[in-house]
């Protein structure tokens, strides 16, 4: 990943909220060394994430018809599902005792 | 950062399933792109969960996080973990029958779900992230 220059925290929440409007909320700003890395790989997602969807749902809307290729998607990610639904399965979460 | 990455892949797939729940109920081709949007939904967060929940468990071993900050994650990754395979049904019998419609209410309980798992994750991202960005 680019080096990207730290930004300052008024500009992080300016950024928070207008995540948390399109329905994403961002942890809340942390003050010190450790704001900069994650703020840092954050702010640099937002237009690429804005593009992914545009450009997903544009592919979606223009795309005519049910082509081969969409069935063995569907195929290849009932697959992945399986094997997804196995590991989600076999994760081990702790039963810790109560205080 | 591969944390980070699945969270932000959830949440970029978030955005998709969002979309694409609003378009389920057309012809066929819309169908196919609701069931490809909604499973693609679930190999995300699905990948996720158990990305976060690994990370978790390390955390708890080297004492990174608190029993009460795990007990929240372990609050909330038990149903996740319950709904998963009935999200997953859901989908197998949506491909089986052609009909998406079933594919509805899963899709309400697990959209709130989602965003409370991308919240977990970014969590335990700048938990376990601040020794190093503290050096």
């Amino acid at each position: 990943m680019a080096e990207v220059p730290p930004i300052s925290p008024e500009e992080y929440e300016r950024l928070r909220e207008e995540a948390a409007r399109a329905g994403f909320p961002l942890p809340p700003p942390i003050h010190g060394a450790a704001a900069v890395p994650l703020a840092a790989m954050l702010i640099p997602m937002i237009p690429g994430l804005v593009n992914a969807v545009v450009a997903i749902v544009g592919a979606v809307k223009n795309d005519p018809g049910v082509p081969e290729a969409q069935i063995e998607k569907i195929a290849l990610l009932s697959d992945r599902l399986n094997e997804t639904a196995a590991a989600v399965a076999a994760l081990e979460i702790r039963d810790l005792p109560g205080p | 950062m591969r944390l980070f990455k699945h969270s932000v892949a959830l949440l970029i797939i978030t955005l998709v399933f969002i979309g694409a729940s609003c378009q389920g109920q057309g012809p066929q081709a819309d169908r196919t792109k609701a069931l490809l949007a909604f499973g693609e939904t679930l190999d995300a967060a699905g990948q996720s969960f158990v990305s976060t929940g690994k990370i978790y468990n390390a955390s708890l071993d080297a004492g990174a996080i608190t029993k009460e900050q795990y007990q929240k994650w372990a609050a909330f990754a038990r149903p996740f973990q319950q709904l998963y395979p009935n999200a997953k049904r859901s989908w197998d019998l949506a491909r089986q029958s052609n009909n998406v419609t079933s594919m509805q209410q899963v899709q309400t309980e697990i959209g709130p779900l989602l965003a409370q798992l991308a919240t977990f994750s970014l969590t335990i991202y700048q938990i376990t992230a601040k020794p190093v960005a503290g050096k």
